[in-house]
């Protein structure tokens, strides 16, 4: 009877889930692409895919994408790895430190990075000059493709240091000390042991970072200049000043997504290649960097870390520089603030915190759900779910924008212009990072221990509840970080969906810059800056560890 | 007692609802206002002021955006419209494009408007003008050793990669400076693309905002933008002292941008009153004289305009606009082409 019971939730369970797919993300998609093949007088066409490949204007467009975050991957990678390796296995001066340093610049709006880096490296920059006037050197300009690499590299390397950090924690001291038994030490162990053991967290954490490059918005049409990338041209085609060509813009849309898609399942096969997991039961004990080594050490992380966190603090000091709108004057107030105060920066701020809040609670309960779901009770229909849950990986921000403005601006379902749609849009956006990591981590936990409860006794609601769930709090919280990060940085999707009322602070920010008032615009940035400072420090707080653990 | 206060509170409340009805175009309506505007904030700040003089009971909510962004928002949002009023980036040689999106509404004052300047569709009340013009950095030029007076000068190799273009083809200053090409060169005449290949192999820059086109000029990111009047004229009022305008010798001409209304705005009437507003000679000389960097078009307007030279020291071109409205997707397609080619 009450197994029966039982299963009869978790089937309710699983089809509820479908159906929220399928209204929110497969409905959506199926808008997208009718509108993409659907001339304007009806009938199927393909015109605007071969328009799209006719011009090579248009065309290029991807071809750049792709160039710039594979390269904006490698250099995360080579960035990255050395910071982690070195905060994980060695006791580093001011750890906390850097590893808050570099939380916060992944959680800062690209954007507002690419933006501060113009104000320090454009032409006319604060460093340009600088090199220019007392060393006569020209050091060259931010824009084009370099300048989104540089701005990117240094804006993404942070999650390549989170995600290594998790798979280092995780190997065991004893195949650290097998292999220096077999004599393999040092850079020797480094490249053939470690690296091999991290092997799919490097996977995991290249595809996260060049899907966020590929999709990445804010930076190209700041510094792009000549190089024209896929998501600017997506916003052309669809907010341009020049009339709306929804059907072409669906139709890049299309493509872009055929695109990641690829290159997500050029992932998994690589990554099926490394079919094994780690879990440490003694982990590696953290040494004391001595001598040369030790210093370089240091140097590397807090250079790096530092150059990453110049913007943000330089958007700060900016943001108390007198101005005029788009001239900066000598002198400090609070005339910036002032200004912000007067442009929605109340309903900014509790947009930004409210919306965002309640679209991480829902992204929690759903993420807990189908980890179990897919993980404890495998079925056909459960196995679907997890794919589809997979979809939103490859759905570059100003995509979801796009289809869910389609598949919702007309009755029964007129969402557009309300807060209930950027939720929609953030929930499906940034729930992978959580469903990700709640899924590896129930994997890891044997079901021995949930055996173990039940056969004393429990219920098995109470044992989801008090034992299933709190196993897998850490892989939650990890998760759900990067979800809030990506979230309170939020500006591709909801370029397209905000308004007046639902206005966040990232758009603020964007709106600002956008109109050309740099003061204002430093004001706003520099607020994001802080608020995300305090959303870190509570969560330090909340989860009471010594060693931060994400 | 308690059912007492609950009755006068709903007496009171219903009353405040008949309000607005009997207080229709007196000072004391009360409502809010969700303006759409891609203006600058020197424009959006002062017309807030000025028209919270006149209303103070009216609050204004501004929302920024470029023409296309705004546009394509009301559009999405035609179900449940969340904005009022827009104003500026709807242009003169937009034809019918958004008749679905706006009341066909005119102000009171469309008889009082320059006659160049009536109303081309029902539903779009030009207020101002938006003249091209090069923003030039005059410290830049100074080093180059140049004097920047018209288009010949953009071909000039010391200023290759100096030039700041937005793209025609998602910013409607750029595509003014486009019309503006053909009006001095004539249509689609091969003088007018020479000059257009010859600016993008002078490695021309192309921008994917607007207010780049001026904003970084003054910055000393490029030495010429292509960029129009308002912007412009704004950093000489912000107190930059490194800025000029150049309005080119071969001539200059100007689009003329409108106030709408929202279709199916929900508060309708203090939309009506803000666009009242703007195309009174009232309104538009308070504006203008505040201002002092836009043209407006209310012939009974008085105004001076300290950042802008006089009409009379421009050499002003005329523009085909039926010509431009009807070949615009052909001119930026070899625009893009031409483009691609120069890269």
């Amino acid at each position: 009877m009450g197994n029966k019971k039982r299963i009869d939730m978790w089937t309710a369970l699983s089809f509820t889930v479908l159906g929220l797919f399928v209204l929110f993300l497969l409905y959506p998609l199926w808008g997208l692409l009718r509108q993409a093949v659907v001339g304007p007088r009806g009938g199927v066409t393909l015109e605007y895919f071969s328009r799209f490949f006719e011009y090579r204007y248009y065309s290029s467009t991807i071809i750049n994408s792709l160039k710039v975050s594979s390269a904006i991957t490698i250099v995360t990678l080579i960035l990255g790895i050395p910071i982690s390796y070195f905060y994980s296995f060695y006791q580093l001066k001011g750890a906390k430190v850097l590893f808050v340093a570099s939380l916060l610049c992944a959680m800062s709006a690209p954007f507002i990075g690419a933006y501060s880096w113009v104000l320090l490296l454009g032409r006319s920059g604060v460093i340009t000059k600088f090199f220019a006037n007392y060393l006569n050197i020209n050091i060259g300009s931010i824009y084009g493709f370099n300048g989104i690499l540089f701005v990117q590299a240094l804006k993404l390397f942070p999650l390549v240091f989170i995600y290594m950090n998790g798979a280092f924690k995780n190997i065991d001291n004893s195949l650290m000390e097998a292999s220096a038994s077999m004599g393999t030490v040092g850079l020797k162990r480094f490249f053939t042991v470690i690296l091999k053991l991290a092997m799919p967290t490097i996977l995991a954490a290249s595809l996260v970072v060049f899907m966020r490059a590929f999709a990445d918005f804010g930076t190209p049409l700041l510094i792009g200049e000549g190089y024209r990338t896929f998501p600017v041209e997506i916003y052309n085609q669809y907010l341009g000043d020049h009339g709306r060509d929804y059907n072409f813009a669906a139709a890049i849309s299309v493509i872009a997504v055929v695109l990641t898609s690829a290159v997500f399942l050029l992932q998994k096969w690589a990554t099926s290649r490394y079919n094994f997991s780690i879990s440490a039961m003694n982990p590696v004990e953290k040494k004391k960097p001595k001598g040369i080594m030790g210093i370089l050490m240091h140097l590397y992380a807090y250079i790096l870390v530092g150059i990453a966190f110049l913007p943000q603090a330089y958007i700060v000091y900016l943001s108390f520089r007198n101005s005029d709108l788009a001239v900066f004057l000598p002198g400090y107030s609070l005339h910036n603030y002032r200004m912000a105060a007067d442009r929605l920066l109340g309903r900014s701020i509790y947009n930004t915190l409210v919306l965002g809040a309640g679209s991480l609670a829902i992204i929690i309960v759903v993420a807990i759900i189908i980890a179990y779901l897919v993980v404890r009770r495998r079925s056909l229909l459960n196995n679907f779910i997890d794919t589809l849950s997979m979809i939103p990986y490859v759905l570059p921000g100003s995509v979801i924008g796009i289809a869910l403005v389609i598949a919702f601006s007309d009755r029964p379902f007129a969402l557009t212009g309300t807060a209930a749609v950027m939720i929609i849009a953030w929930v499906i956006r940034r729930m992978p990072y959580t469903i990700r990591s709640a899924t590896a981590t129930l994997q890891l936990i044997p079901m021995n221990v949930e055996e173990a409860a039940t056969s004393l006794g429990t219920s098995k609601p109470k044992t989801f509840a008090r034992i299933t769930v709190p196993m897998m709090r850490n892989g939650i919280v990890s998760g759900a970080i990067l979800s809030w990060i990506t979230i309170v940085t939020e500006l591709s999707s909801a370029i397209i969906l905000y308004n007046n009322r639902t206005i966040t602070l990232t758009m603020s920010t964007y709106v600002a810059i956008s109109r050309g008032n740099d003061g204002l615009a430093a004001a706003f940035a520099a607020i994001t800056t802080v608020v995300t400072a305090i959303s870190i420090i509570i969560y330090l707080a909340v989860s009471k560890s010594e060693d931060v653990q994400i | 007692m308690k059912r007492y206060m609950v009755l006068s509170l709903v007496l009171v409340l219903s009353l405040s609802l008949l309000v607005p009805g009997i207080a229709l175009g007196s000072s004391d309506f009360r409502s809010n206002l969700v303006l759409y505007s891609s203006m600058t904030d020197n424009d959006l700040n002062n017309l807030v002021k000025l028209f919270g003089e006149k209303y103070p009971n009216i609050t204004v909510e501004i929302v920024n955006g470029s023409a296309g962004e705004l546009t394509s928002r009301i559009n999405a949002e035609k179900n449940r419209p969340q904005g009022d009023i827009m104003w500026g980036g709807l242009s003169n040689s937009d034809g019918h494009m958004y008749s679905d999106l706006f009341e066909h509404w005119l102000s009171d004052h469309e008889d009082e408007i320059l006659p160049a300047y009536k109303s081309p569709n029902g539903f779009y009340n030009l207020s101002h003008l938006s003249t091209i013009v090069f923003a030039v950095n005059t410290e830049l030029e100074a080093e180059l050793g140049m004097n920047i007076t018209g288009y010949d000068d953009l071909l000039d190799p010391r200023l290759a990669g100096k030039i700041v273009m937005p793209d025609p083809n998602s910013s409607s200053s750029a595509w003014n400076h486009v019309c503006n090409i053909f009006a001095a060169y004539g249509n689609d005449s091969p003088e007018a693309w020479e000059l257009m290949e010859g600016m993008l192999r002078n490695k021309m820059v192309i921008s994917t905002s607007s207010s780049v086109a001026f904003r970084a000029v003054q910055a000393g990111e490029y030495v010429v933008g292509l960029s129009y009047e308002d912007g412009a004229s704004t950093l000489l009022k912000s107190g930059a002292t490194n800025i000029k305008l150049v309005y080119p010798e071969q001539g200059a001409s100007a689009s003329a941008f409108s106030v709408a209304i929202i279709k199916n705005a929900p508060n309708m009437e203090a939309a009506k009153l803000m666009a009242n507003f703007l195309m009174s000679a009232e309104g538009q000389s308070a504006l203008g004289t505040e201002l002092g960097t836009l043209r407006f078009t209310n012939a009974n307007a008085v105004y001076d305009t300290p950042y802008l030279p006089a009409t009379s020291e421009i050499y002003w071109v005329d523009r085909d606009i039926d010509w431009l409205v009807e070949n615009k997707e052909q001119i930026l397609r070899r625009w893009n082409d031409i483009y691609m080619r120069t890269r």
